[in-house]
């Protein structure tokens, strides 16, 4: 027996075991926890009649809301194959009186035809449309679903509801260290502001470090870096990636802030240890030399008892002398 | 005067209607008035969807068509070119070659619509009646009838691609073009927008304005625009609509390399809309990339970011802002002459090579550069 007969006979067993996965989920007479555990089988229904099935199933309520979801989950291909099809699928995905296992079927199973089949632009718009409807509705994974993909698309409402409920959290969409790498996807100048007061003002831990990784495109915002970076009273992960954030927006202004840093010998020795290794990777090549800072890294191989540290002052003073 | 606020934009486009008179619409489309200031491209574009799907009811004046056929042509944001696409239908004589920029419009937004809601600037939520982009266009293309005649084919090939439920509009738009009686149609619109607008303004102003070249060369530009014919155009390298900066410095180069053989002396230079983020090792790889061959007359240049305001001002650039980065901007392409002065412009379509080099040759520019 060759490699290739062992193949084939492999996919006929795949496709033998699909068949009875598939015909055993059609079968009416079996339970209905049997049957979804045979749909995790089927895979996606390939003949015409399967299909026909498949889509009475989604389009009859009296089934098992889960059995129903399992049915789109098979019918992924049929669906970008039949774009008339789709517009169904989205009135349905819109349609609240259906269940919600249902809907999330649905959404994946669109997501999965927008990805994958230009037929599906013409239904484009009524998709996102609907998608907009979504993400007002209280049922957190569909929300999820829509909100990321409305983000990836840069839209222009969601994007606008995320700054709402930044400003104003009982009228939030998503937790807000969600919401701000949400609108990360498309940074809009109306939210530099809100990410600002997000740092003043945190709401949680979380939220304050994803607005200050996001502020450091904004270069008005080398202030607010600065000042975190600085800060002794911060936590050393929040004022290394402050620091890292002033390299993008003001590099000279990042330099001197890091050396400082470096040099407080009051500083958590790992933070002194993190700021020097981005020293040595992010100073740009014209940077103004501070050779009294260099001499105190050169010294400080041997005077300090942290390892890290030492080791970065190593690395820093063999690249300065190139 | 032109509305600040988006309120005073509300009240001046309901007037506008109110009175069917679309003329005082025509200065809130500038892309460098006041209103854009701080606006979000996506915004800009939503206001401009805005303003001109206002102008189907308020009527479309003349002076609307170089902003409609831009959108049009170039536009990628469905807001603004379903906008654009109703304003069509508020034209008071439809020229023939409109068919041609719908199909475009078709072409560049198909794949890009929305759900629209033309009737306000703000980014709504979900909308039960909504239109979209190619609505619109399809809308316009059966409004020009037998203008239109010649989208018929494109029109078939759109109505077989369609599903089902979305080929009533087509077929409307396609009987509509087919029963209509042949008209004599005006021609051409565009033919009036894509010829150059004579300018006067002068160079004096920013001739002390420091620039950097795209291999980090530092000369003021009055040094390097004088004593010879020039030919600047815009851009910036961040420009994420293909239609626009990229395609702007593609035909760039072609237009340099042609200059080399029918007028040498003439002189070609892109100036950058985006001088903090556009270093010049940018500047380079961009041009490079597109073909742009540059030499000591043809060059790339970023002005002092502090300066460009002044230089803003003295080529009246088609422009808008939020922060330091551009969210809209026009197509534009200046002719400079040896003395300083900023003659004539090409701008909101691609320029035609043919007029701008019988500008340039015709119009003295070229006789008069030294070699």
């Amino acid at each position: 027996m060759s490699d290739r007969d062992d193949e084939l006979r492999a996919a006929e067993g795949v496709r033998t075991k699909q068949a009875e996965a598939t015909q055993r989920f059609f079968d009416d007479a079996c339970d209905v926890e049997d049957r979804l555990a045979a749909a995790s089988s089927c895979g996606t229904f390939q003949s015409d009649e399967n299909i026909r099935r498949g889509w009475a199933m989604v389009a009859d309520a009296e089934h098992d809301p889960r059995l129903r979801a399992a049915a789109v989950n098979g019918l992924v291909h049929a669906l970008a194959e039949e774009p008339d099809r789709i517009a169904e699928a989205i009135d349905k995905l819109a349609d609240d009186t259906e269940p919600e296992a249902l809907r999330v079927g649905l959404l994946v199973a669109l997501q999965n035809t927008f990805f994958s089949s230009s037929a599906s632009s013409s239904y484009r718009p009524q998709y996102l449309n609907v998608l907009r409807k979504i993400v007002e509705e209280q049922l957190p994974q569909l929300r999820k679903f829509a909100l990321e993909y409305l983000a990836l698309a840069g839209d222009d409402y969601v994007q606008r509801r995320l700054i709402e409920g930044l400003k104003t959290p009982e009228r939030a969409l998503c937790e807000p260290e969600v919401a701000i790498q949400l609108l990360a996807n498309d940074l809009h100048h109306d939210a530099v502001p809100v990410l600002r007061d997000i740092v003043a003002s945190p709401p949680n831990a979380a939220s304050k470090r994803e607005a200050l990784r996001n502020l450091a495109s904004d270069a008005q915002s080398a202030p607010t870096l600065e000042k975190v970076a600085l800060d002794g009273e911060e936590i050393p992960e929040v004022r290394h990636l402050s620091a890292v954030g002033l390299f993008q927006s003001d590099p000279s202004r990042a330099v001197a802030v890091t050396r400082k840093v470096v040099e407080d010998e009051s500083a958590d020795d790992e933070l002194r240890a993190a700021m020097l290794n981005t020293l040595t990777h992010l100073t740009p090549p014209d940077a103004e030399v501070d050779a009294a800072f260099d001499g105190y890294v050169a010294e400080l191989e041997g005077k300090t008892s942290s390892e890290p540290l030492a080791k970065m002052a190593r690395l820093y003073t063999s690249r300065r002398r190139g | 005067m032109i509305a600040e606020t988006t309120d005073e934009l509300a009240d001046r486009v309901r007037e506008a209607i109110e009175t069917e008179r679309g003329e005082p619409l025509v200065p809130l489309l500038m892309e460098s008035a006041p209103l854009y200031e701080g606006v979000s491209a996506r915004r800009a574009a939503r206001i401009r969807g805005f303003v001109l799907a206002a102008m189907e009811r308020a009527g479309t004046p003349d002076d609307a068509l170089p902003y409609v056929l831009d959108e049009l042509e170039n536009g990628r944001d469905p807001h603004a070119v379903g906008g654009a696409a109703a304003a069509v239908r508020g034209l008071a004589a439809p020229g023939s070659d409109l068919a041609d920029y719908l199909l475009t419009a078709l072409r560049n937004i198909r794949h890009r619509d929305d759900a629209l809601v033309l009737t306000t600037c703000e980014a709504v939520g979900y909308a039960p009646e909504h239109t979209t982009a190619v609505a619109e266009i399809v809308t316009s293309l059966g409004w020009l009838g037998a203008r239109a005649r010649e989208a018929l084919p494109a029109l078939e090939t759109l109505r077989g691609e369609l599903p089902s439920a979305q080929r009533g509009r087509v077929e409307r738009a396609i009987t509509a073009i087919a029963d209509a009686p042949r008209a004599t149609a005006s021609c051409c619109a565009s033919r009036r927008v894509r010829a150059a607008v004579p300018m006067a303004a002068r160079l004096d102003h920013v001739a002390a304005v420091s620039a950097v070249d795209q291999d980090g060369r530092a000369i003021t530009l009055g040094d390097y625009f004088g004593g010879r014919t020039s030919v600047v155009g815009f851009f910036y390298t961040r420009c994420d609509n293909p239609n626009k900066c990229s395609l702007t410095i593609t035909r760039l180069a072609r237009l340099r390399d042609r200059l080399a053989e029918v007028a040498p002396g003439i002189q070609v230079a892109a100036l950058t809309y985006d001088p903090v983020h556009d270093q010049p090792a940018l500047l380079a790889t961009y041009g490079a990339s597109r073909g742009f061959r540059f030499s000591e007359a043809h060059r790339f240049l970023r002005v002092d970011p502090v300066d460009l305001p002044r230089v803003r001002d003295t080529f009246e650039l088609g422009v808008s802002y939020v922060g330091s980065v551009v969210s809209q901007h026009r197509i534009e392409l200046y002719v400079v002459t040896p003395e300083g002065l900023i003659a004539a412009r090409f701008a909101h379509l691609q320029w035609d090579e043919d007029a701008v080099v019988a500008q340039l040759c015709g119009g003295g520019g070229a006789s008069a550069a030294s070699p």
